[in-house]
């Protein structure tokens, strides 16, 4: 059974492949925007929610705090942290975003007679619970990293 | 299977849905870049630092600087205002969809979601409809000759056979049809639409997590005494503060799949018969309600609610209701006086000199309006804004198309319209707290102020001072100026 233009209320079709054309474009389109914020929840990183849609959701609203260390030679030292880099990058080590960390880890490698660097956030959830502390280190001679296992614990989870 | 896809992509939409939603959308992204973020522009690239969101983009452009970022900011906003002023262009449009897209993208600095949903948006909005709004409000240009309109095309309803468009007469009898407003096939508009709606159910969909569905992760973002209001209105509820969170966080679902849903039958809307029509209207209440709250709450949230209530108006009232509010700019323009001409949108040729005596000098004072910006990048932008307006007047007037005329209008007042968001106090929206408030447009000032706290904190006192000094001349209050003054004078002097 088949129905009339005018009872769909779609005009007719003047140009077929024009519109077939646009149909694909749409779906594709369309798919895109379902595929990309779905793919965080099969994603290893549950931190880096861009795209996803999660404003305000509790990953986000994890409290970090940031401590990083490095080496030079046998010289351990605590970086003051808004000396040396944007007060908004500090804000990106805080939530663990892995690109701005790496980043982060091989510019302090760049510098002279570092040896190594570590990054740690300790952070606490939306119902003031412990997490478990996230640490990443570059060792600067081998450029060998260690992050921390992929996903939070059960109840610190997306 | 494919009758209902094409029945949903090729729906007929009321045509001043897509115009004016463009319009609209143009319009805040042109205030909201200089007014919101160019204030935060003097951070990019310090001590050469920067991360990308693709990291393609980290090897294939520059790292970004002040200059290249509010450059940016300023170009994406002359482009917009150009639109909104002239008409809907569409390779202009992709240039302005590309051009935001890489401002955003270049750093994780910009990490508000919503800067992305503007990217999907302003993708929609490639493939709107372009038709200027004599045709959107189907006003019939005057008789070459006599200078007077057709009597018979100005019929309300009457519409010529052009393209894909198709109408509907008011008084149709048939219940089925009885919008006012002629319709176009719209794909880009329906997927701006579904845009929004995915979005709506996907931030839904994330609160059904038990920490959000407790209030736990409301309460960590809420400063607790904007509860006040509620709790004095509400008293008689007598709720305690924590399950005033639990019931704004569930509430927040409810309302955000109500909009979602809204949202995707107003596609149907102007298909639909009365009642219909007028269900999807009163959902309007929903997403006002949730963006009213979100704005209360005083979220860190950027320009989002203002973006969606806008968006929300144009798709879910009646399009009659839109006509009339179109009619106000087809009267300034004088496109609905009888006997007026045709000459804004199609220029006769003895009007073309007049034209790009206009065009030239547009080439001269928008230029002008950026260089007195002080801000980096601005004069940049506003040479390249010139050279994409006068490289699209030349090429539609020697096509012949005779559509460029309203560019040599649209440079200058984007130009215009842009220092204008720096420098007077009644275009500053949203630069404080207000939802829609009128505050003191303090964007230079925030820029300088910025600067010279990241130099201090990097121990960089000279360039501190430099950059609070400028601050001190763009101080918009008198208590600021002192503020900034004593600033100085403690860098100066050590302290």
């Amino acid at each position: 059974m088949s129905s009339s233009p005018a009872e769909t209320g779609v005009s007719p079709p003047r140009d077929e492949t024009r519109r077939g054309r646009v149909r694909a474009a749409f779906l594709a389109f369309v798919a895109f925007q379902l595929v990309v914020p779905i793919s965080y929840y099969l994603r290893s990183d549950p931190y880096d929610e861009r795209f996803a849609w999660r404003m305000f959701s509790d990953v986000r609203m994890h409290h970090c705090e940031t401590r990083v260390r490095e080496k030079r030679g046998a010289i351990e030292s605590t970086l003051n942290l808004p000396h040396e880099i944007h007060v908004a990058w500090i804000e990106h080590l805080a939530r663990n975003r892995r690109s701005v960390i790496d980043r982060f880890l091989v510019s302090r490698c760049d510098l002279p007679g570092v040896t190594s660097v570590e990054l740690t956030n300790e952070c606490t959830s939306t119902s003031q619970r412990r997490l478990p502390v996230q640490r990443y280190t570059r060792e600067c001679a081998s450029g060998r990293v260690s992050s921390p296992a992929s996903g939070l614990d059960s109840r610190g989870s997306r | 299977m494919m009758r209902i896809v094409d029945g949903l992509i090729f729906r007929p939409i009321a045509s001043v849905r897509p115009y004016l939603m463009a319009k609209g959308v143009l319009l805040l992204l042109g205030l909201d870049c200089i007014v919101d973020l160019v204030a935060h522009g003097g951070r990019y690239g310090i001590g050469g630092f920067n991360v990308a969101h693709f990291a393609v983009l980290d090897h294939l452009v520059p790292t970004p600087s002040p200059a290249t970022y509010v450059g940016s900011l300023f170009l994406i906003s002359g482009l917009s205002f150009v639109l909104f002023f002239g008409r809907l262009r569409r390779a202009l449009l992709v240039v302005l969809t590309l051009l935001y897209t890489y401002a955003w993208a270049s750093s994780l600095l910009d990490a508000y979601q919503h800067h992305y949903l503007l990217s999907l948006l302003l993708v929609s909005m490639c493939a709107f409809p372009t038709e200027p709004l004599r045709e959107v409000l189907e006003i019939e240009p005057a008789h070459p000759q006599s200078g007077v309109r057709p009597a018979a095309n100005r019929v309300k309803g009457h519409s010529r056979p052009k393209g894909r468009r198709s109408s509907h007469v008011e008084g149709d009898a048939d219940a089925r049809t009885p919008s006012s407003s002629h319709t176009v096939e719209a794909p880009g508009y329906v997927s701006f639409v579904l845009t929004c709606a995915i979005v709506y159910a996907f931030t839904a969909v994330m609160k059904l997590d038990p920490d959000w569905r407790s209030g736990h992760a409301l309460s960590r973002i809420v400063d607790p005494s904007t509860l006040d209001p509620l709790f004095f209105w509400f008293a008689p509820l007598n709720l305690s503060e924590s399950q005033w969170y639990l019931w704004l966080a569930r509430g927040a679902i409810g309302f955000q799949v109500v909009c979602a849903l809204a949202l995707v039958a107003s596609v149907f809307a102007d298909t639909s018969t009365t009642g219909r029509r007028r269900a999807i209207a009163a959902a309007i209440v929903a997403p006002l309600a949730f963006h009213a709250t979100t704005e209360s709450l005083d979220l860190e949230i950027g320009w989002f609610s203002k973006y969606m209530v806008l968006i929300v108006f144009v798709a879910l009232l009646p399009a009659s209701w839109l006509r009339g509010v179109l009619r106000v700019p087809a009267w300034v323009r004088g496109l609905d006086r009888p006997g007026a001409p045709a000459t804004r949108e199609s220029p006769e040729k003895d009007e073309r000199f007049t034209l790009t005596i206009f065009a030239l000098l547009a080439t001269v004072v928008t230029p002008i309006a950026f260089a007195n910006v002080d801000l980096p990048g601005a004069l940049g932008a506003g040479l390249v804004l010139t050279a994409l307006g006068m490289t699209t007047f030349v090429v539609e007037e020697r096509r012949g198309l005779g559509m460029g005329a309203d560019l040599a209008l649209a440079l200058p007042l984007a130009g215009v319209l842009c220092f204008a968001c720096l420098a007077h106090p009644a275009l500053g929206f949203g630069a404080g707290d207000d939802f829609v408030g009128v505050s003191a447009a303090t964007v230079r000032y925030d820029y300088y102020r910025f600067v010279g706290g990241d130099f201090w904190n990097r121990r960089d006192v000279a360039n501190a001072i430099s950059a609070y000094e400028k601050a001190l001349r763009y101080a918009p209050t008198a208590e600021l100026r002192e503020s900034t003054r004593r600033k100085i004078a403690n860098l100066r002097s050590g302290r």
